[in-house]
């Protein structure tokens, strides 16, 4: 009798510990400390909401997903080794955001454990790092991008340009590191050939989120007489900056990459800027799509007022990962891959979109729009009053640029 | 340079200046009275910001000009007579070691009671105007608010130091702590005060600057080593030498910037357009850097350099 009733406990105890094991495991390798943790905590809201959601409807082909997070502290070779830890707690989609610099390292570890693990292979999910060279030079056949990367936003920024010809005097304000000058170039270049008569009146490269007073960058820019500034800045550099510009009195359109991060509509707001700064990002809250005002009102009633438009990579996965799961009707990696490919799933935004299939980089529109002090009872950001006026709707085939990744099949 | 683009800088570097004054006043009157280098004044910078903002959402922004700064203080005080008392025993080593750990428990605790996102400090409807405008450029009312509250400081300070009673036992307590026990005074209290009065002057400058600066957590490590910079270059202890500092470094990061030089154009001047080719893709890096891009190294160059000729900074009586 005893011992049946011990055997029984320890069934019990393991059948426990398989419906522990028997989740579907998603890792986020991301900075859950330092100054990048205020985004990593906002992309973990998005992500929650999304799987919630998704296991409220019963999961992924019947199995709950398992959300686990691990700290790489912001540092490449950290997030190589919570990708073994994340790989040891059995996780099968791997998904880092902040920084290209950790999805390379990343994908890199991922390469090389698929290799030796046939096996037991694992997916990387590249949820807003936005560098170009992840579905281009550093491509892989295990890793997905789901954001416009930075070359595509400048595309879709050029095409709105074009249509701007009242603006001719244009300054770059750009931070040092891979991101800024890359996307400087880009902006000479395709905004250069679709606005040959665009003057650059200023080009300043400055340090990285070292600066604590903008004015003397403010008055620079007043003296060359410049009609916009465009800007890759993001975080305190482009807060700073702005506040700076509106304690000026400067009337420059500013047209930015990031200012719908965590702390920017914040520092907007109170730059006063009112309808100067444009976001060219993905979209945003503004765009007039009934899908995207219900999606981000039940968001915002349950995060307390946060907004789901700012990291649209992480709903974009989970909607894309659903639709594969259900027609592979497997939970299985290769079968997952081989219907990932190609997936046509809608955004945040209610807009369609795809993974196209060589290089596994997200096709879909971007948003032009501006931020400006909305009427009471529209959607504002962070609490401010303050929020997206939609501009321009620029079109997946406009900002498509040509695959530039060779993958490797296995 | 035309004559705008100097006009512009001498303003903004003073405004600047200022700031920074109104932050190292606070640190240079800590390490002159006590001898101790304060790695967390620039926490409770930050802590001055948030409460600094938490009154001035409640009572508004004035109450909270004098509140936040009568918190800190205390906070200061508290942390003084419950913390550094205890270390002080085993010598500066341990007080600065300290201090060093007190700045990460701070920041810890501003993150977990206000969250990592940037609050919404505004600055106040009445000083909320442009108070002039130069070459139309606007200068707003509130920065030149900055610069008188940090000009009174200095005075003030400078005051009580030398002309004061007050002054005159803090300063003996310093140097000779038992002559002036001996002589009735409770000198732990006078050191208590001390680290108060520094802490409430770091809680100002936080309140002041909120509102300009993006009050978030990370505020504190973005402006803590200048401060150093600012205390050695102008001589550790020194007032009128942090004063001078500030200036010196808000002329040298605000020139930096106007200055459009490139290290290019400096060859350029001896007549070589060109990297030589022999070194290869190393030189036509550099060859690019303009002086915006190194200004924010120039002032550790300078402690670097001071502290290698000078030890004793621009006003230090000591080394």
């Amino acid at each position: 009798m005893y011992k049946t009733c011990v055997a029984s406990v320890l069934a019990l105890m393991s059948a426990g510990v398989a419906m522990a094991e028997d989740t579907f495991k998603i890792a986020m390798i991301d900075p859950f400390s330092g100054p990048a943790a205020v985004v990593t905590e906002r992309i973990e809201h998005v992500l929650r909401f999304a799987v919630d959601d998704l296991n409220a409807r019963g999961g992924l082909n019947g199995q709950q997903i398992e959300i686990l997070t691990f700290d790489n502290q912001m540092s490449p070779a950290e997030t190589a080794i919570q990708a073994q830890k994340a790989i040891d707690a059995g996780a099968t989609i791997l998904q880092t955001s902040v920084s290209s610099g950790n999805t390379f390292a990343l994908v890199e570890f991922v390469q090389k454990y698929n290799r030796r693990n046939p096996d037991h292979q694992v997916i990387v999910f590249d949820g807003a790092s936005h560098d170009p060279a992840i579905t281009g030079e550093k491509c892989s056949y295990f890793s997905f991008s789901w954001v416009l990367n930075a070359q595509m936003k400048t595309a879709g920024l050029a095409s709105y340009l074009a249509s701007r010809t009242d603006i001719t005097k244009v300054y770059l304000m750009n931070a040092e590191g891979s991101s800024g000058t890359t996307t400087r170039q880009a902006v000479i270049d395709m905004v250069g050939a679709a606005r040959p008569d665009i003057e650059w009146v200023g080009d300043d490269v400055h340090p990285l989120q070292k600066i604590t007073d903008f004015t003397p960058y403010i008055a620079k820019i007043e003296a060359s007489g410049a009609q916009a500034v465009i800007t890759s800045d993001w975080g305190a550099d482009l807060a700073l900056e702005l506040k700076a510009a509106g304690e000026a009195g400067l009337d420059a359109e500013w047209f930015t990459y990031f200012s719908t991060g965590p702390g920017a509509p914040t520092a907007m707001a109170q730059s006063g800027l009112n309808g100067l700064v444009y976001s060219a990002f993905d979209g945003d809250a503004g765009i007039q799509n009934e899908e995207l005002h219900a999606y981000e009102a039940a968001y915002r009633a349950a995060t307390g007022g946060l907004s789901a438009s700012a990291f649209p990579g992480d709903t974009s996965a989970i909607r894309a990962l659903e639709l594969a799961a259900n027609a592979a009707g497997s939970n299985e990696v290769d079968a997952l891959i081989a219907a990932l490919e190609g997936v046509s799933f809608k955004t945040v935004y209610g807009a369609d979109a795809h993974s196209r299939p060589d290089d596994h980089q997200i096709i879909s529109q971007m948003a032009i729009s501006r931020f400006v002090d909305v009427p009471d009872g529209a959607l504002d950001e962070e609490g401010t009053g303050w929020g997206w006026e939609n501009v321009a709707i620029i079109p997946a085939d406009v900002i498509t640029l040509p695959n530039t990744c060779e993958m490797e099949r296995p | 340079m035309g004559i705008e683009v100097v006009t512009f800088s001498v303003v903004n570097s003073i405004l600047y200046g200022m700031l920074l004054f109104l932050l190292a006043s606070g640190l240079t009157l800590i390490f002159s009275m006590m001898g101790v280098l304060n790695f967390a004044h620039a926490s409770f910078f930050m802590v001055g910001a948030y409460f600094g903002f938490e009154i001035s959402r409640r009572v508004g922004f004035f109450p909270a000009l004098v509140l936040a700064p009568v918190a800190v203080g205390l906070l200061g005080a508290l942390v003084e007579r419950f913390g550094l008392r205890r270390v002080h025993k085993f010598g500066h080593l341990g007080e600065l070691l300290f201090t060093f750990g007190l700045a990460f428990v701070i920041e810890e605790a501003v993150q977990m009671i206000w969250g990592r996102s940037p609050q919404d400090f505004q600055v106040p409807a009445a000083l909320n105007f442009t108070a002039f405008t130069l070459f139309g450029t606007g200068y707003p009312a509130f920065r030149l608010f900055m610069l008188v509250v940090a000009v009174a400081v200095f005075a003030a300070l400078a005051l009580l130091l030398a002309r004061t009673r007050i002054g005159l036992i803090v300063k003996a307590s310093l140097t000779h702590p038992e002559m002036v026990s001996m002589l009735g005074h409770d000198v732990p209290l006078v050191f208590m005060s001390v680290f108060g009065v520094g802490s409430a002057l770091a809680g100002l400058a936080g309140v002041i600057a909120g509102p300009v600066l993006v009050t978030q957590p990370s505020m504190a490590a973005a402006l803590g080593p200048i401060l150093f910079v600012i205390v050695v270059v102008g001589g550790l202890g020194s007032l009128a030498g942090a004063f001078v500092a500030s200036l010196l470094i808000g002329f040298i990061q605000t020139f930096a910037v106007a200055i459009n030089l490139k290290v290019a154009d400096v060859f350029g001047l001896i007549g070589v357009t060109q990297p030589p080719a022999a070194f290869g893709a190393l030189l036509s890096d550099i060859w690019n850097v303009s002086v915006a891009q190194v200004g924010p190294v120039i002032p550790y160059l300078l402690l670097v350099a001071m502290l290698m000729f000078r030890p004793m900074g621009l006003f230090g009586k000591r080394a």
